[in-house]
């Protein structure tokens, strides 16, 4: 009985490291440099539609995080008494400064996702991959994985690389998934850059 | 892509433009002709004879992207190279290669090229890079893939404009730098297409052709010599000599 | 109970946790990142991403103007293009021009003023020591003779006339400029005629025929679009015939119709027994005999000048001197042209040729260029080897612009011996063999607004504006902001003089301006004023006057007074000569014009690939390798007028047997690694005192 427990307790300390102590440590916990809720700036309050600031230009590219000049158009004073509305005038809109966030979904840099043919030409959702951030009232902490350097959102919430919902995750296999189910060609250039 | 060789001055704005659209680094010191990363090199072709009789021309080189046959692709034991059915164009990954170069001893061409070193570029040079086009690291071959990040830049712009890619969306980028207008780029399924006219003058030929790899790129010269010479022979660079 | 732990306890501890560990992701995932992490390193660098952007501007790095349009990602220019409907150079950029954005991070630039001694050591210095260096010249200059020289690195912009101004406000002060090719000709042009002409241009685009002694047509004569025109080939506008006079098979030989190997040093007798082949076979037209104040005179000449022994040297037939003779003579839209670096008689025969044949005024041939509103005369300003010996105190350069390069002689022997000091503005300071002590940072192309004026292939001059694509590095001048901290006085700003230049152009209502955004040539008159023409130039256009209407010769002379001594002169020395066992070829590196910097990227066409000659290689033919001892690739030495250098050696069985083919121009990345040493072939071959025929020797070292 005794031998028996002595290999139980290795195997449940190396599970309990590997499945809850290690994800914990293997992703950065960080905070944007300022807090934003799209719920007040697409919903009732303001109401503002999604393509006013993720924009899809004429050639092609998606603008996805709005340069500083779209946030000074309503932000050129402060609305409002909080920190980071604070923040965000006198230390981004006055100084005409980028903000530096965080982007979950973006991926390696020898990958390419052009946002047209996804959302035009396979006339995909934005929440397809992205879930509906839309909604959310304020922004998560950006966790970053420490070896590779990537965004948690690529690989997905769950340390498995089980998707837990549509959206959860964005990697090559999820990627080359659709396009087999869709038919489309799935050579390498066709998404690496 | 047709290439009159009549219109080649050997000026290299080609050579250039490929190198900044690519994202190609700068000669790490000690490089040569042999080492050198060019994906598109203009190499100087003499007719074997003595002044004052000798004739030359200038053979811009790349990938000859091949039809059948494509010897870097059945070589790859990665599949970092892939013929691309839609395009006709041969790609190449290089974060999937290995370093092997079995491909650079296969391609009879000498279009294939190895990063010896890492890439470096002089302090504040990053800012230049072309976004569209990722960098690559020391250990993997690379070669021209008919500018590739235009290719994809232009599917995004015909996507948002939603129609289907059209051949004329978009020109690697030594076509539109060539001075003289000598390098014709289009579809060359279309039969009313400019290259494809100029793919069916007499005058046009591929390098090696009794190979059989149905290169893809085209050259053309008025000069019967010129067209004998480079059908049957391998164009003779410096690389090429060291190749043996 | 023993509570102790057994060796055998703790193995089965470990058991189990491996079997944990394995069933964890924990192994699986360090795999998957691991592999990820090996795809992207984090030392190489990542391109930036941002919004792209597009805008046009004109390429300043030499006076060819050429449209450019300009992609950039996150505000700065990732890459260059031609601009397609640009009527000075129709879509086209030479390699040059596509890196001119890659000069801003030059490992040569500098971004604060610098001392250098001993030729190599670099050490920061005070911008209020330099400037004090300027002043205490300036005051302790009592003499007539100036005591600092103003050198204008390229002479015609706008920057230029607040150079000419500081010559005007300081007495001990004199503006000069650095030698220029189209200058010297003028010259020349001006001593056939009474009355006061322009100057003139080659229209290249319109000729049918084009005879050329060396001049490099594909290779850098104005733009690039000057070799579409001639290799072009349509319906409308046929090729036109390109005949090639050079010792070696340049690049423009290579796409010639002809080329006509010529011995180095008798082109000048080439030229002249082509005039005379005219004058003989009674060719010459009635038109230009009516205008010809001694067109008998010449004949006679001519005559005396007994040419066939000079001919013979040439290693051309006379049947080849006729045939070319009868063509110039038949083709009405037809011109002969030299190399800019031709020595004077080369120029002097081939201006005579054109008058015998009759291609001044005429379309296709030789037409005057009309001024540019506004621009500061220059052409009538000394070059620094027309200031006195041992007379100067203080050099300045501008060489904010880069222009043609000075003989590093010269310097020396117009300064003060001992005392006297050299400033450059220039965005670089790269080893080179003249005597600098200070160098000021200066804003390359992108930084700061600039003027380019340009000459297209068809004769007709333009004005466009470099705009600032990037932000400015702090510390970096223009001349308008050099001349102000130089004097303490505040200068007109570079765009205050450009408006007034634009105000110039609006008021002579003269030519076109072409507007990239429409793309198209509208003429000056249907615009609302200056401003509007300002906000056309800024967005990337240019101003663009065609040719003067061609209009009659005017009387002139074949023979002004000291042409017929000078030419005399020369052909007796070809007959005289003993032609040398090894003779040096230079041809200028069209990629390094003028001082146009070398990029880094510009290794792609040098060491990468070899298709330009690398800096420190002589071509040979392999029977002159073989006479030598050496062989492809081996390490000689080669004497020139008694400075020996080391040279690699290439085999080219284009070059003539007996010649060394050889680069000019020094290839500053190979300078600035210290590659090579800073006395290439071509630097010291134009210290030579005959230029026309170097003998050299070669052994292997």
């Amino acid at each position: 009985m005794k031998s028996i427990r002595w290999f139980v307790a290795g195997f449940v300390v190396m599970m309990l490291f590997g499945w809850v102590i290690f994800p914990a440590i293997l992703y950065t916990h960080e905070e944007q440099p300022l807090q934003f809720s799209h719920k007040v700036h697409s919903g009732e309050t303001v109401g503002l539609p999604c393509q006013d600031c993720h924009r899809l230009s004429a050639d092609g590219r998606f603008e996805g995080v709005p340069a500083i000049a779209k946030c000074a158009e309503c932000h050129a004073e402060a609305i409002g008494s909080t920190a980071d509305e604070r923040l965000l005038v006198e230390e981004y809109v006055k100084k005409g400064r980028e903000i530096p966030w965080l982007v979950y979904a973006r991926g390696p840099q020898n990958a390419s996702f052009p946002h047209a043919s996804h959302l035009i030409g396979a006339g995909l959702a934005c929440e397809r991959c992205h879930g509906s951030q839309g909604t959310a009232e304020s922004l998560p902490a950006f966790r970053r994985n420490r070896i590779s350097g990537e965004s948690q959102a690529i690989w997905g919430t769950s340390i498995a690389g089980f998707k837990m919902a549509e959206w959860d995750g964005m990697k090559m296999d999820d990627c080359a998934r659709c396009h087999r189910e869709r038919g489309v060609a799935n050579t390498c250039l066709k998404c690496h850059k | 892509m047709v290439i009159d060789l009549d219109r080649c001055t050997g000026c290299g704005a080609c050579v250039i433009a490929c190198a900044v659209e690519n994202n190609v680094p700068p000669a790490h010191e000690g490089t040569t002709p042999r080492t050198g990363l060019t994906w598109m090199r203009v190499v100087r072709v003499d007719d074997g004879r003595s002044f004052p009789d000798t004739r030359s021309v200038f053979v811009p080189l790349m990938c000859q992207q091949c039809d059948h046959h494509t010897p870097c692709v059945s070589v790859c034991p990665q599949n970092a190279v892939e013929y691309d059915e839609e395009t006709g164009i041969v790609t190449q990954v290089p974060v999937r290669c290995l370093g092997c170069r079995y491909c650079m001893t296969a391609c009879p061409y000498h279009a294939r090229y190895f990063n010896w070193w890492d890439p470096e570029w002089p302090a504040g040079m990053e800012q230049t890079l072309n976004p569209d086009v990722s960098t690559r690291m020391r250990g993997v071959a690379e070669k021209c893939n008919f500018c590739h990040g235009r290719l994809q830049a232009a599917r995004a712009k015909a996507a948002a404009g939603s129609r289907p890619l059209a051949p004329d969306d978009y020109q690697p980028a030594c076509v539109e730098a060539c001075p003289t207008e000598a390098i014709v780029f289009g579809d060359l399924n279309d039969p009313r297409s400019t290259v494809s006219a100029a793919a069916s003058s007499p005058d046009t030929f591929r390098l090696l052709e009794h190979l059989g790899t149905g290169p893809k790129v085209r050259y053309r010269s008025r000069s019967a010599a010129v067209r004998e010479s480079l059908t049957r022979n391998s164009v003779s660079s410096e690389k090429e000599q060291v190749h043996g | 109970m023993n509570s102790s732990i057994s060796r055998r306890d703790l193995l089965r501890f470990a058991g189990g946790g491996v079997l944990g560990l394995l069933l964890s992701p924990l192994p699986w995932k360090v795999l998957d990142d691991s592999a990820i992490w090996t795809q992207n390193w984090p030392w190489i660098p990542e391109p930036s991403r941002g919004p792209i952007t597009w805008s046009a501007s004109t390429c300043s790095l030499c006076g060819a103007g050429c449209g450019v349009r300009v992609r950039s990602s996150n505000g700065h220019p990732v890459s260059l293009a031609g601009q397609a409907g640009h009527p000075m150079s129709a879509g086209t950029l030479c390699a040059t021009g596509l890196l001119a954005h890659h000069l801003a991070c030059h490992p040569s630039r500098v971004l604060q003023p610098i001392r250098i001694t001993n030729g190599t050591e670099r050490t920061a210095a005070d911008m209020a020591t330099i400037v004090a260096a300027i002043h205490a010249a300036h005051s302790a200059s009592t003499s007539a003779s100036p005591a600092i020289a103003v050198i204008d690195s390229r002479p015609g912009r706008a920057a230029s006339r607040l150079l000419m101004e500081l010559a005007h406000q300081w007495p001990s002060a004199a503006y000069g400029v650095a030698p220029q090719a189209g200058r010297a000709r003028t010259d020349l042009i001006r001593k056939h005629f009474r009355t006061a002409v322009p100057e003139f241009a080659a229209d290249i685009q319109h000729a049918r025929l084009i005879v050329s002694f060396g001049a490099p047509l594909v290779d850098g004569w104005g733009t690039a679009a000057t070799a579409r025109t001639l290799l072009a080939e349509t319906s409308a506008h046929p090729r036109p015939r390109l005949i090639q006079i050079e010792p070696v098979r340049s690049r423009t030989a290579n796409v010639a119709e002809t080329w006509i190997p010529v011995t180095p040093g008798t082109e000048h007798v080439c030229a002249l027994a082509i005039a005379q082949a005219i004058i003989e076979g009674r060719r010459m037209k009635s038109a230009v005999r009516a205008r010809a104040e001694d067109a008998a005179a010449l004949a006679a000449f001519l005559h005396d000048l007994d040419l066939p022994p000079a001919v013979r040297r040439c290693g051309i037939s006379d049947a080849r001197i006729l045939e070319i003779a009868r063509s110039l003579s038949d083709e009405p839209a037809s011109v002969v042209v030299a190399s800019p670096a031709a020595p004077e008689e080369v120029q002097s025969a081939v201006l005579l040729l054109n008058l015998v044949a009759g291609t001044f005024f005429r379309e296709g041939g030789l037409r005057p260029l009309p001024e540019i509103p506004g621009a500061a005369r220059t052409t009538d300003a000394r070059t620094l080897e027309d200031f006195d010996d041992h007379s100067l105190s203080v050099i300045i350069l501008d060489e904010s612009a880069a222009g043609a390069d000075i003989p590093a002689a010269v310097f020396g022997q117009k300064l003060k011996p001992g005392s006297g000091i050299v400033v450059s503005l220039s965005p670089f300071a790269a080893p080179r063999p003249v005597p600098i002590q200070y160098v000021i940072p200066a804003a390359v192309w992108g930084e700061r607004l600039t003027d380019v004026a340009g000459t297209s292939p068809a004769g007709e001059i333009s004005v466009g504006l470099a705009m600032p694509v990037m932000p400015a590095r702090p510390d970096t001048f223009d001349t308008a902001a050099f001349l102000g901290a130089v004097t303490g006085t505040s200068q007109p700003s570079t765009e205050e003089i450009l408006r007034q230049r634009i105000a110039a152009i609006w008021s002579g209502r003269r030519g076109m301006v072409y507007d990239p955004s429409s793309p198209t040539l509208r003429p000056v008159h249907a615009f609302g004023g200056t401003d509007a023409l300002w906000s056309v130039l800024q967005s990337g256009g240019c101003w663009i006057d065609g040719p003067r209407p061609a209009g009659s010769m005017p009387a002139f002379r074949f023979l002004p007074a000291g042409l017929a001594e000078h030419l005399t002169k020369r052909v007796a020395a070809t007959k005289a000569a003993t032609a040398p066992a090894l003779a040096l070829v230079i041809t200028s590196d069209p990629l390094r014009r003028d001082q146009a910097f070398d990029a880094t990227l510009m290794s792609k066409v040098r060491d990468e690939s070899g298709l330009y000659l690398p800096c420190g290689s002589v071509a040979i033919h392999p029977t002159t390798a073989e006479a030598h001892n050496v062989g492809v690739g081996d390490d000689a030495t080669l004497s020139i007028n008694g400075t020996t250098l080391p040279v690699h050696i290439a085999c080219d069985s284009s070059v003539p047997p007996g010649l060394v083919s050889a680069m000019d121009g020094d290839g500053p990345v190979a300078l600035a690694q210290s590659k090579i040493s800073d006395r290439s072939v071509g630097s010291v071959a134009s210290a030579t005192s005959a230029p026309s025929v170097i003998p050299v020797t070669l052994w292997k070292a």
